[in-house]
Order: structure tokens, then C-alpha cells, then sequence
């Protein structure tokens, strides 16, 4: 089966970004972030015809890949994140405050309910409105307000993080190396 | 999509931060495999819903089976000779999938990369199945050359773990065109980089193999991304043209051409779209 050029080009174009919201959304976890992006990705092949022309196709994408997110939680989500891969990799992990901090994100992800995370991943990474996170979780903006309160006062008190939203941050790490 | 109205400072620095520290994918989806697989995962999950289906297909028949020899011959008996037929062929099927699951693969030696350059460490790293995430340092070690990695060497990690490498970027800060000048008083060097610049001829650190995997650059500063791609031998081309999803922030590679993990030719053209 041969693939339409449109649809080869939006997954090229589309797919790191929406592979690094999903790795977010899973907590650090590339497997399942991979899996997520797939299914999604497939629900919008499905739709192609359909998607093809709207004014936003990504925008339903993404929105397929967040609500698939949220419909999986029960499934299997919860019980697969917690394997033994995350503790060993801190070992030896001395001088580099990026990777430090990255780590303790991960910690701190998994630590996160679903939807707050769905809520940290849309609102502060994707940037989108709190009228838009709600419409994309389908829930109200209050909802969207608290657990995104609940989140940050998770998150203020992940070590690695903790200096990073106080603002006593380890400066640009990212631009500068 | 500039993001921030409406946001407390604590909330923007938690959303700048979030640009920064999720890394790079390491993998690129196929479209192929999208259609071929339909709306459907992947092969993992297809196993549990597959035999709950079997399972239940197989209850029927035993109920079904039983039920009607029963009925036919002395009704009465029906009910427990089912339950018991069909009552243990549901149970070991369905629990057998949950322990699949999380086999995700032995635990493998992490190998030594430092001192390599990148695109070999990146190779080394992806053929034992592990995903590198590579940043960089300035540092006095050769521009590209790997000078630390974390997790050590030697650790028993599962396949598909990160390993970050920390790359030297050079001697200085600020030297992105000049990566082999180690003393060079290249000092305002900050030119920004022009894209057509053709100062191939500067990769030292670069083995002199016919090809060369291309490493990804995706996310990174359009800089930064200049630097490692020549560091790695090749040419760079950049577009600037934002991508029409709005998780891109100005400045930041968001598409490459070659893809990744492509085998080219050193000098090959590489271009970059950044976004503005």
C-alpha cells in the first residue's frame, strides 16, 4: 500500500513534535510514547480523507493522541510505568545539571496523575490556552485550573525541580552547551 | 503560541524548562507503518485483547458444547458441568499477557563511548539498542568528540534505556565556526552562522569513513545544531520556516533532511528548518 504524499509529509513533519508531547504525557517512557503516537497517528489515517482539509490537522492529531492518552490510563498505563529501568540510570549521573534535571523530571512525571500531566504537557509545553487545554480534554476550565495547581505543587517539591520553578535555576543550560 | 499570557512567573519558568529538558526522539515513525497497522497499536498491545478474544471464543464453545450434550441427554446437570469446563480455560489465558508485558528485554552492558565522536557513539550506542540524547560542553577536547557519558560504562541497563553523552563543543563559547582552532582567537566569532558558509573544511574531529550517520539535531538551538552537524562533517543548509503546529519555539530545529540515523556521505548537504 502506497502512501499519499500529504499524509507522508505531515507524519514527517509532525511526528517529533508529537513524540516529544507524548514522552511528557508517559512519563519518560520513548516505548510507550512511540505506541501513543502510532495509535494516534492511525486514528488520523483512518480520518485522513476527512482531516486532510481542515484548517488544523495537527491540532486534531494531537488532540487524538490526548485523548487516546487519557482512555488508555486505565488499561495498562499505570502499571507498566513503574519497571526497572528508571533508578539505575541516575547512578552516575555527577556534573551534568541537565541530564540531573531531566531525571528528576521523569521522577516527577510518573509521579503525576494522567490528566495532570496531559494538563502540564498542553498548557506549558504545547503553550495552549486554558480555554483550549479544556476543550481538548473535554473537561471545564476550573478542572483545568486545579490540576494544573495540584501538578505545580507536586512538581515544587521534586528535588531537581524544585529550584528550576523557584526560579534559582541552573541558567540556560540549553542554549549555552 | 509565543505562550505565557496568563501564566504566573512560576509557570513560565516551569514552561521554558519543559522546552528544554524533553529530549530529542530517538526514533522516527514510519507512515507505512501507520497504514499498514490501521488505527490499531502496535504488536504488544494487540496480544492481550487477542486472547481475551480466544478466551471468551473458547468459553462459548465449551459452555455452548456442553450445554446442548446436556440438554439433549439430562438437562438438570447442565449448569455445574459448564462452570467447571468453562470456568478454567478463561483463567489462564487472560493471565498470561500481564506478565508479557513488562518483558522488556535483558539488561545489557553499557559500552565505553568516550573519545569517540558522536556519530560513532551514537551508532555504537543505537546498534546494542540503547537511545543516545546527546548534548554538548565547551570543553578543550576536539568539537564533536564525546567526553563523558552517564550512566558509566559497565552498568547492566535494559535495552532502550537514554544514555546522555556530553559532546565538547569546542575550546570557547561563542566559537561555532572555528571548532578545530583549539588557541584560535576567534573570539567574535558569533556571526551567527549564515547558512550557505562554506566552511566544510573545518571538521577535525571527524573519522575519515566514506559515510557518516547523520545525528539528529531536532530541538536543538539552530547554533547548536550548526555546530554538531559540522562537527560531524557535514554542510549545512537552514530554512527558516515555522512548522504549522504551535510546540515549536522560535530558534529551534524542528526538521531535518536527511532523516537522522541516515548513513551520508561527509560534505553531504544537510538542511535544517528552524523555526521563526
Amino acid at each position: 500500500m502506497t502512501v499519499p504524499p500529504d499524509f507522508d509529509d505531515f507524519v514527517r513533519r509532525r511526528s517529533s513534535a508529537m513524540l516529544r508531547a507524548a514522552w511528557l504525557l508517559t512519563g519518560g517512557d520513548w516505548g510507550l510514547a512511540e505506541d501513543l503516537v502510532q495509535t494516534a497517528l492511525g486514528e488520523v489515517w483512518r480520518h485522513w480523507v476527512r482531516v486532510r482539509v481542515m484548517d488544523a490537522p495537527e491540532a486534531y492529531a494531537h488532540k487524538t493522541m490526548v485523548n487516546t492518552f487519557l482512555r488508555w490510563r486505565g488499561r495498562r498505563w499505570t502499571a507498566e510505568i513503574a519497571s526497572a529501568e528508571i533508578p539505575e540510570s541516575i547512578a552516575d549521573t555527577g556534573g551534568f545539571r541537565m541530564v540531573d534535571s531531566r531525571e528528576s523530571l521523569r521522577r516527577a512525571l510518573a509521579g503525576l496523575a494522567p490528566r495532570q500531566r496531559a494538563v502540564i504537557m498542553l498548557r506549558y509545553f504545547e503553550d495552549r490556552s486554558e480555554a483550549d487545554t479544556a476543550a481538548i480534554m473535554g473537561c471545564s476550565v476550573g478542572t483545568v485550573k486545579s490540576q494544573a495547581a495540584k501538578a505545580i505543587a507536586r512538581l515544587r517539591h521534586v528535588p531537581g525541580l524544585a529550584e528550576v520553578l523557584t526560579g534559582g535555576a541552573p541558567e540556560r543550560a540549553g542554549d549555552a552547551a | 503560541m509565543s505562550g505565557g499570557q496568563g501564566m504566573s512567573p512560576e509557570e513560565q519558568r516551569l514552561a521554558g524548562y519543559l522546552k528544554r529538558a524533553v529530549p530529542e526522539p530517538p526514533v522516527r515513525l514510519s507512515p507505512e507503518e501507520m497504514i499498514v497497522q490501521g488505527p490499531e497499536r502496535s504488536r504488544k498491545s494487540y496480544l492481550m485483547p487477542a486472547l481475551a478474544a480466544a478466551a471468551v471464543v473458547a468459553i462459548g464453545v465449551a459452555i455452548g458444547a456442553v450445554a446442548t450434550h446436556h440438554s439433549a441427554t439430562r438437562p438438570p446437570a447442565a449448569s455445574p458441568a459448564a462452570d467447571q469446563s468453562g470456568g478454567s480455560p478463561a483463567r489462564t489465558p487472560s493471565a498470561r499477557p500481564t506478565a508479557s508485558c513488562q518483558a522488556r528485554g535483558a539488561s545489557i552492558a553499557v559500552p565505553n563511548v568516550v573519545g569517540m565522536s558522536i556519530a560513532q557513539a551514537r551508532a555504537t550506542i543505537e546498534n546494542l539498542g540503547f537511545v543516545p540524547v546527546v548534548s554538548e560542553q565547551s570543553s578543550a577536547a576536539p568539537a564533536g568528540a564525546v567526553i563523558r557519558q552517564s550512566p558509566a560504562p559497565g552498568a547492566q541497563l535494559a535495552r532502550g534505556t537514554m544514555i546522555d553523552l556530553i559532546a565538547s563543543s569546542g575550546s570557547t563559547v561563542g566559537g561555532p565556526a572555528g571548532p578545530a582552532a583549539t588557541s584560535g582567537p576567534a573570539s567574535s566569532a558569533r556571526a551567527a552562522v549564515p547558512p550557505d558558509c562554506p566552511a566544510s573544511g573545518t571538521s577535525t574531529a571527524v573519522p575519515s569513513g566514506v559515510n557518516v550517520t547523520v545525528p539528529s539535531v531536532i530541538g536543538m538551538r539552530e547554533n547548536q545544531a550548526i555546530r554538531e552537524l559540522r562537527a560531524a562533517g557535514f554542510t549545512v543548509a537552514v530554512h527558516h520556516e515555522s512548522p504549522a503546529g504551535p510546540s515549536v519555539s522560535a530558534g529551534e530545529v524542528w526538521n531535518q533532511t536527511p532523516v537522522y540515523g541516515s548513513a551520508a556521505p561527509r560534505g553531504t548537504v544537510v538542511t535544517l528548518d528552524v523555526a521563526t
